[in-house]
Parts: structure tokens; sequence; C-alpha cells
């Protein structure tokens, strides 16, 4: 994992002091822990229903800088649960769209917006330098070449993925936590399209994302590592379950290498 | 053994709405046969592969993740397991 170390020219200007002064206020935060926000860089992959929500939290937080990535335009089945897009952004390119709403919303970050899919031969250069990565995809195939990738970039993964009003998190960190092949030894989703989505499960998993991600990027507080938490919100039920490493996980090397 | 198996709300459909559930087994596999005589339909459901499950659920062991061992782990007398969901999408 990368530290994120000290640089004058990311000094809090007066404007930052009041804009983020509510959570400047948060005791274990302070203003070192906006600075660490500012000086940071994290990849939302795929601009969905997590994505765009996540995308939202991170830039109102004061990432400083925030990579979109999505290889999708926007129509209109997405506008349950992709609220940063209108009616009027139906056809446009969802990085560009979705930029163009976090600038107005925020614009003293850096926001870069790449129209691609997420591919083994892209990865590296797109998670590249940053410190933290958000899984926004609704695949496993996506996922898992995002997972090698964070793993052999040592980039703290979140993952968080969705079912109807079932989704689910837990935070990978390379070397210390299971990887995301040690927990799905193959892709779950046989059963999972058509997939029912309601907009309020993405936003749940993509805030608590965003809450690990603040955590982790500012260094305080416990992260949801070595743990999957559970969302059941049709019988509102909310269940974290233990989880361990592969053994011989062909990704991170699992347990036989620590 | 006898054991108690916690299921997911997705799959309580199956269970006639019960959320937890008695079987006997010697291992996670046997279990899953057995809940297959009392629940119709629910290994199918469940997608049980060669030896493990290759659907959208985890199964845990006193909340812990099962799959470095696959069906074949044993169980202990009152051991509680635990069904759970994925969901896959973003």
């Amino acid at each position: 994992m990368k530290l994120i170390e000290r640089n004058e020219g990311y000094m809090l200007t007066e404007d930052d002091l009041i804009r983020y002064g509510r959570q400047i206020l948060y005791p274990s935060f302070g203003q070192e822990g906006q600075e660490k926000l500012k000086r940071s860089h994290v990849v939302v992959a795929g601009l969905g229903g997590l994505g765009t929500s996540a995308s939202i939290y991170l830039a109102c937080a004061g990432i400083g800088h925030i990579t979109l990535v999505d290889c999708d335009r926007v129509e209109l089945p997405n506008l349950n649960r992709q609220i940063l897009y209108c009616e009027e952004d139906i056809g446009e390119k969802k990085p560009f769209s979705a930029a163009r709403k976090l600038a107005k919303l925020n614009p003293s970050i850096k926001i870069t917006p790449l129209f691609e899919r997420v591919t083994e031969d892209n990865v590296r250069d797109i998670i590249g330098g940053a410190h933290v990565v958000i899984d926004g995809m609704d695949n496993f195939e996506t996922r898992f070449i995002l997972n090698s990738a964070c793993v052999a970039e040592k980039i703290p993964f979140i993952h968080g993925g969705v079912y109807g009003l079932f989704g689910e998190i837990t935070t990978i960190i390379p070397g210390k936590t299971p990887c995301l092949a040690c927990i799905y030894p193959a892709a779950p989703e046989k059963k999972l399209k058509p997939l029912p989505i309601f907009g309020v499960t993405p936003a749940l998993i993509a805030i608590l994302q965003v809450t690990e991600a603040i955590k982790l990027l500012a260094g305080f507080g416990n992260l949801l590592t070595n743990r999957m938490l559970y969302i059941n919100g049709e019988g509102m039920e909310f269940t974290i379950a233990d989880l361990t490493k592969k053994p011989e996980c062909n990704i991170c090397g699992g347990s036989k290498l620590q | 053994m006898n054991v108690k198996i916690h299921i997911n709300w997705y799959l309580q459909r199956f269970t006639n709405g019960q959320m937890v559930v008695e079987t006997a087994g010697q291992n996670v596999g046997e279990c899953l046969e057995n809940l297959e005589v009392q629940f119709p339909g629910i290994k199918e459901e469940l997608c049980v592969g060669q030896g493990e499950l290759d659907g959208p659920y985890q199964i845990y062991i006193k909340s812990t993740n099962l799959y470095t061992t696959k069906l074949a782990k044993p169980v202990k007398e009152n051991d509680e397991l635990a069904i759970q969901f994925i969901g896959g999408g973003g």
C-alpha cells in the first residue's frame, strides 16, 4: 500500500477549510486527514449504481484526484439508480457525463474521465499511481482483472456487489487480507441475470465503500478487512462473516506466502 | 452430526420461510444432500458442482468462510452454518 506523504503543494486553502470544515471537526480526522484526502488519487472502476454514488461522496469529501472509468453510454434503464445522470444525458459517455456533474459539485478537485473497457492490457495504466480502487463493476470477469492488478500494484481494492435489495462489501489490502480470488474461487454469477436492482442498494453499499476509502486514506478507524458485510435490505439483516485466505491462491499467493 | 443452517432470505422460499433449519451430516456436502431431501430444489439453486458451490452463494461455518476446504469440510455436533447470497451487480 502506498503511503501518502506530506507535500506543501497540497496544503489546504482557506476555501478548503470552509468547504470541509464540518468533517475537519471530526477529532480523529482533522486538517491532517483532509490534507491526506487532497493528496489522494482514487479510481472508480465502473460508473453504474455503485460508481456514481461513490464518486459523488468521494468528490464531496475532497479526494484530490478521481479517475472515472466506464465503457458504456447513459441509457434510460440506468436512471433508477445511477444518480449522476439525467434524461438529457441519455446517449452520452458515462465518464464524461459524470465528470461534468462532479466538477460542478466540487471544482477544486481533479477528475479524469476514461471511456474505456477495463482489460488485462490496460488495467495497470488505469489504476497505476492510485491509492485506492473502488469496485463499481457489474461483472466478476472485470472484477477479477482489477483484483489481480491491485494485488500486483499493491493498491487497496474496496469490493462491493449488489442484487435487488442484497449487497456485500469488503476491503482488500494486498498482502494483508484475502484477495477477491481467495473469496470467490469461481465467478459466482450464473444465476444473476437479468439482474433486479433498486437504487437504494448500490447507494448504501457505495457509501460504505467511500467510508472505507476515507478511513484508509486518512489513516484512522477500523477497516472492514478480513470480513465480509452482507446486507439484506428485504429482511433488514446485516451480517458480518470472517474471511480467510485461500491457501494456494494463484493471484495473491494466499496464506502459504504469509 | 446435527447442525443448524441459517438460510439466506433469498433461499427461504425453499424452506417455507424458515430462517434456521436443522439437518445432519458428517461434512458440509452431506448436510446439503440432507437439506435437499428436506427441501427439494434447494441444492440445484445452490449450484453444487463437483465438491464446491459454483453459484452465487457462500457457505460459512461459525461465521468463517468455507472455501478453503470446499464441501468436504467436516462439521461438528451443533455447528452452525450460514448460506449467504452474493450480489454481483454494480
